[in-house]
């Protein structure tokens, strides 16, 4: 895995927020790669940080408290932590683009379809006005909306969700991106929609060859589509495969909770299984050991004592849990 | 849109007979009538006065009186004024084209003034310029806009001389030269300045809170992630949205604005309808009192009309098809 191959090279991330003068880290010590064409999932429940972690990549945090503190994003190896706005515009739908969860409020609602389409082309390309509209249009047929002529002059109260986000996944992609990141693009939109949407993506992402990485907490869609996985817990890291792996060879307690919680056609089962608690909230984490200590089936007297590592288990698969060596701060070194 | 803008023209006209019905009922609650207080009774015959009052009405059933009145109003007749010994709407007509110059004057500066410090605090909040200019909008706010008037004379008259602190216009110049109307604006600015200081203070104060909270929505960070830059994120996408709610204020603000000419021209002796309003009241000069407070009811339901029409145009959610 080196820096040259991989299109998108997280390392070390971390990002605050500050609360009340102190700074409290959403995601903690985050470091993966998407390799291009990839199709990388970071998956976890709500409030483990996987947003947070997205819209660090974008440097679309709440610019009056979120801040990366610590750690860099390589993005064709070059880092783009310290970029200026100006400077991040640039690469922010053009290179990397994003759909977010919530279609509903995601675009303007006094702006034409048309103007936030066209505002994408404008913004990084120098095609007259008429050749942009031409462009916009057949976006928009490209993601499957066949009144396209007619929808480019409605507003979004006008459209249902699905279209929407078919509208979203248009700019997303007016620019041939090298990556897009998916926020959940699914979560807010009916069952019957969510189908026909991920096929969407897939479809588009084959087509126009980009790399992607997509958040979701739902693993069906992982085992679809997934070619490496992340599994993040409380803004951490917690176990970093491929999708196979995962889901034939988890290592991890919380992954192995999560697979568990999905219910399987060749079970009867009355109830269906649950990872007892929450996630800690921001204020609440421990200040030492595993985060995942008062949930975990597997818990020992030290895992509330010893923080562990992210430490790869075999070649491409990292876990960060005591039970395994390669996590084990005091042992990692005699592994190795 | 124009069945719906019919439809509420026509949904006016029950709600201003009964504004009609209020404005007369008011009007004859006043104490006395034109003629108590201004005939000596040493000099003229009490009884003259009583067959003057016979003669104008004033002494027949209420409804008699509010029926010749209303059907005066339909003919475009409203009556003769005591005082003046014209007809009113000629006493209008002469004052209406100077408040209407002191109001729109006053509208146009507020929307300059609160427009750029709207702007200017919602994109910078919480900085100096921001508290300076927040510090500035409750100081508007809280002074009553008779004293904001005196110190204004007072400030920009008396010391530094810049404006003239009485009238509507110089002596001495014929109307309709351009000479006339620059001296009409030049005696208009003052007293719209002062005017308009309360509605631009509370203009600029929501702008500035609607700028602030749209800059946290959703499709603000859509913009960004489009590569948008931060100027068309806050000309385009968020000023779009921050105007509606100052729109809807305008109709308001047409009444609010009328009323308080009523305060600001009587202090600069400016020649309106609000100076015309206050003296045929100290007069009991009904029939001016009458068209008068009938013809802010009506500016008002107009104002509103317009606000809702405007909010159309600019809001497509609630466009009319």
């Amino acid at each position: 895995m080196s820096t040259q191959e991989s299109l998108l090279k997280v390392q070390n991330l971390h990002t605050g927020f500050e609360i009340e003068g102190k700074t409290y880290y959403a995601v903690k010590d985050v470091s993966f790669d998407v390799k291009p064409k990839e199709v990388v999932c970071v998956v976890g429940e709500s409030g483990c940080g996987k947003s947070v972690m997205s819209l660090s990549i974008m440097d679309l945090l709440p610019k009056h408290n979120g801040k990366i503190a610590q750690g860099e994003i390589l993005f064709k190896g070059k880092d783009l932590v310290p970029l200026s706005d100006n400077e991040m515009n640039q690469i922010r739908g053009k290179d990397i683009s994003m759909i977010f969860q919530e279609p509903m409020t995601a675009l303007n609602p006094v702006l034409s379809i048309g103007f936030q389409l066209d505002e994408v082309l404008i913004n990084h390309t120098t095609s007259k006005n008429e050749e942009i509209r031409r462009k916009s249009i057949s976006l928009l047929q490209q993601v499957g909306i066949s009144r396209a002529d007619q929808v480019v002059n409605e507003y979004p109260h006008q459209l249902s969700g699905g279209m929407r986000q078919r509208v979203m996944i248009a700019m997303a992609i007016a620019c041939q991106p090298q990556l897009l990141i998916a926020d959940e693009p699914t979560t807010a939109l009916d069952v019957t929609v969510q189908a026909q949407i991920l096929e969407l993506i897939t479809k588009i992402q084959e087509e126009v060859g980009m790399a992607m990485l997509l958040i979701t907490h739902d693993l069906g869609v992982v085992a679809e589509m997934a070619d490496r996985v992340v599994v993040m817990y409380a803004g951490q890291v917690v176990e970093y495969t491929d999708a196979d792996r995962l889901f034939y060879a988890p290592k991890h307690p919380y992954t192995k909770a999560l697979l568990d919680s999905i219910p399987r056609m060749d079970e009867t089962r009355e109830v269906l299984n649950t990872i007892k608690g929450i996630v800690p909230s921001l204020k609440n984490m421990p200040a030492k050991g595993c985060r995942f200590v008062d949930r975990c089936p597997s818990a020992m007297p030290e895992c509330a004592e010893i923080d562990p590592q992210l430490g790869e288990v075999e070649k491409g698969h990292a876990v960060r849990c005591i039970l395994y060596d390669a996590s084990h701060p005091e042992k990692e070194a005699e592994v190795k | 849109m124009l069945i719906y803008t019919l439809r509420r023209i026509l949904t006016m006209i029950p709600i201003l007979f009964l504004v009609s019905i209020v404005v007369f009922a008011l009007a004859l609650a006043m104490p006395g009538d034109a003629l108590s207080g201004q005939i000596n009774p040493a000099n003229a015959n009490p009884e003259y006065i009583e067959e003057m009052r016979e003669e104008l009405g004033l002494n027949d059933p209420i409804h008699v009186q509010y029926g010749r009145w209303i059907a005066g109003i339909v003919q475009w007749d409203f009556g003769r004024s005591v005082v003046h010994s014209r007809d009113v709407t000629q006493v209008i007509g002469d004052r209406l084209p100077n408040t209407i110059l002191l109001s729109a004057v006053s509208l146009i500066i507020t929307y300059i003034l609160a427009f750029l410090m709207g702007r200017y605090a919602g994109r910078n909040p919480y900085t100096k310029g921001d508290y300076a200019i927040q510090g500035t909008n409750y100081l508007m706010l809280a002074i009553p806009s008779f004293v904001a008037a005196l110190f204004a004379i007072f400030i920009f008259s008396f010391q530094l001389g810049w404006f003239p602190s009485t009238g509507s216009v110089g002596r001495g110049l014929e109307a309709g030269t351009l000479d006339f109307w620059i001296s009409k604006l030049y005696h208009t600015f003052l007293p719209a300045l002062v005017l308009g200081a309360l509605v631009t203070a509370s203009y600029t104060q929501f702008l500035r809170n609607d700028i602030i909270e749209s800059s946290q929505k959703d499709y603000v960070r859509t913009a960004r992630a489009k590569g948008t830059s931060e100027s068309d994120i806050y000309n385009k996408h968020i000023l779009r949205n921050s105007i509606i709610p100052i729109v809807t204020l305008f109709g308001f603000d047409i009444a609010s604005i009328i009323g308080g000419a009523v305060i600001i021209e009587t202090i600069f002796s400016y020649r309106g309808i609000g100076e015309l309003l206050i003296t045929s009241i100290q007069q009991r000069d009904s029939a001016v009192v009458l068209a008068v407070t009938l013809m802010l009811s009506v500016a008002t339901l107009l104002g509103n009309l317009l606000a809702d029409l405007l909010y159309g145009v600019i809001d497509p959610r609630i466009r009319v098809e």
